[in-house]
């Protein structure tokens, strides 16, 4: 134990060591936190993918062992399966829409007009709603009885739309998430406009190269790492939706499904059909996606935007 | 309809205003610049307008009238009958609970954490720092099933007194984004401060509340901002560990009120209920935007 200790601490001063000791004592709270909450729970989650449980036995340690069972009736579970299907069409969809629709307006803002903190602020009110409320609201707007979204509609001669029955489900959300993601990402977009010097948009001004072409060769360059961190954390986030769904619908078709969903739906259900390991088993498989997702898209990213600056 | 000709109009003297002087152009371009925006803010803010008209109908039927009828904004009785007749006020004593608590937890311990990664030097730094970044990429259902049977286990889910210790404990290790504004922050306080402090005898922790914490207000308004708004808004943990009607909170409460009348719901009792659990964040909102757009756009651009 001493040789052990004398071998770590063999080239350290004591003054070094000390600070080692006082950071590891700062972040304890973090490190206690970390396993007990993350570490603690992976483990286990792995360990319960193999077996067969249910939330009614957590107590009583009655638990059997299936092997891979859990993770081969995956893929013979159609719900599962194209829960995946809908979760990726959602992050995609919604975290590109909000993202070119938020890059446009704060282009739009960006061109320094009087009174643009105001529309700013119009703009952003949306998103400041917490969460249930907002769509609380928006299941209003979705209302079979009378939704405002069909009476503004009527204006440009379009029928009413249905929208939350088994087809527009989907869509519905999508336009829900957007609609009050926009201003979030509005104002980080419109940090990073503001951050592109400004002599350099002047230069090419002065070289006669047009507005698109500015924007392509020297805006759209300097704001990419910002556009990246967005589309990452909006894909990861989407990825993991869950309560957009489960508060505007209550219960899940093939076409809302999401995989976080059916995750909770199994881990907590109560009828006796022991499916805890079987949540267990994927939420890890939605966990490995997601890592894959987040290796590729950076390396493609890098590939595609060699001066990223590796951006957490 | 009527915003269209106008625009039309404006759009047609520009056109012909060639002979003009360049300072009337510009206030022209900046007239239909804002006339544009405010269209566009308009129509984003649906939702947030849509959610105080309706809040001040008198009935449900009020809202279904085409064209939609304006509300009287001094018709209170929907705020007075959701204050009063809902169990509103146990569950923002519930909610209040859970926030003061892991707020609390979760600041001091990412006080402590951030002072810790910003300011000592020591082996395994940058790998433990590494970690901390990638946990904000962690799924939460991935933690979520076993951490379930951990509170369950210890017999922590739906006690009696206080059932909310699973969604408080979580908190001692403060969370990731959080420690991250905070490093940052501290980072960019020069370090001959400490060093002076060092030199005139005053410890590490001393150092810390004495030194630094004045320094770092603007940010700790920040995180205590948004480490408000997130618990004040969280559904899903409560929706997982709280299982008495009696702990409710808000969040849980306000769709509750809505499940429950399914079938012909009070909509303006129910988009009261919105307002009143909105009004908070609003309030947050207005009086801290410099601190609340640092930390909307902090993590992003540095």
């Amino acid at each position: 134990m001493i040789l052990l200790r004398d071998k770590i601490f063999r080239r350290q001063s004591r003054m070094e060591r000390r600070e080692t000791i006082s950071f590891y004592l700062y972040i304890l709270p973090w490190i206690i936190g970390f396993s007990l909450f993350t570490i603690v729970p992976m483990c286990s989650s792995f360990f319960y993918s193999f077996h067969k449980m249910s939330v009614l036995d957590l107590t009583s340690d009655t638990y059997v062992y299936v092997g891979l069972g859990n993770y081969k009736s995956l893929f013979r579970d159609t719900m599962f399966l194209s829960s995946i299907g809908n979760t990726f069409l959602y992050a995609f969809v919604k975290t590109f829409a909000t993202l070119f629709f938020a890059l446009i307006l704060a282009l739009f803002i960006n061109t320094g007009f009087k009174g643009n903190k105001f529309i700013r602020i119009l703009i952003y009110l949306p998103a400041i709603i917490p969460g249930v409320a907002s769509i609380v609201v928006w299941s209003q707007l979705f209302s079979k009885d009378f939704s405002l979204l069909n009476y503004f509609l009527s204006f440009l001669h379009i029928p009413p739309i249905d929208w939350t029955n088994y087809e527009t489900s989907m869509g519905s959300v999508i336009l829900m998430s957007v609609w009050t993601g926009i201003g979030p990402q509005m104002l980080v977009v419109l940090a990073a406009l503001q951050a592109v010097p400004s002599e350099v948009i002047e230069a090419g001004k002065m070289d006669g190269a047009s507005a698109i072409r500015r924007f392509f060769s020297i805006t759209l360059p300097s704001i990419s790492p910002t556009l990246f961190f967005l589309s990452l954390t909006g894909i990861i986030g989407g990825l993991q939706a869950y309560a957009e769904m489960q508060l505007l619908f209550g219960t899940g078709t093939d076409k809302t499904m999401t995989m976080a969903w059916n995750v909770v739906l199994n881990a907590m259900s109560l009828n006796g059909t022991k499916t805890m390991g079987y949540a267990c088993a994927q939420a890890w498989i939605l966990f490995i996606i997601i890592m894959c997702f987040t290796a590729i898209y950076f390396i493609a990213s890098k590939k595609i935007m060699p001066n990223n600056g590796g951006k957490k | 309809m009527n915003i269209k000709t106008r625009l039309f109009l404006i759009r047609s003297q520009l056109i012909h205003s060639k002979g003009l002087s360049p300072k009337t152009k510009k206030i022209t371009k900046n007239i239909i610049f804002l006339i544009i925006g405010i269209i566009i803010g308009l129509i984003l803010s649906i939702p947030f307008i849509w959610m105080f008209w309706c809040a001040f109908q008198e009935t449900t039927n009020d809202l279904y009238v085409i064209p939609p009828k304006v509300p009287n904004f001094f018709y209170y009785d929907n705020f007075k009958h959701f204050i009063t007749d809902t169990p509103f006020l146990n569950q923002l004593k519930n909610t209040l609970i859970i926030v003061l608590s892991s707020m609390t937890l979760n600041i001091v311990a990412s006080i402590l954490v951030a002072y810790g990664f910003a300011r000592f030097q020591a082996k395994g730094k940058k790998l433990l720092f590494g970690v901390l970044l990638s946990t904000m990429m962690l799924p939460w259902v991935v933690t979520m099933v076993p951490a379930y049977i951990l509170f369950a286990r210890f017999g922590m889910i739906g006690t009696e007194g206080f059932p909310y210790l699973p969604l408080v404990l979580p908190s001692i290790g403060g969370s990731a984004y959080n420690i991250f504004l905070l490093k940052q922050f501290i980072e960019g306080i020069p370090k001959e401060l400490d060093e002076a402090a060092r030199i005139d005898g005053c410890g590490s922790f001393r150092n810390l509340i004495q030194i630094l914490l004045p320094n770092c207000l603007p940010i700790i308004a920040t995180v205590v901002i948004f480490a408000f708004i997130g618990t004040w808004g969280d559904y899903v943990g409560p929706s997982i560990y709280i299982l008495n009607t009696n702990d409710y909170t808000l969040a849980l409460g306000l769709q509750f009120l809505k499940s429950q009348t399914m079938g012909a719901i009070d909509w303006p009792l129910v988009m009261a209920g919105c307002v009143v659990y909105a009004i908070p964040i609003i309030i947050v909102f207005v009086t801290c935007q410099k601190a609340y757009v640092r930390g909307a756009v902090g993590s992003a651009i540095k």
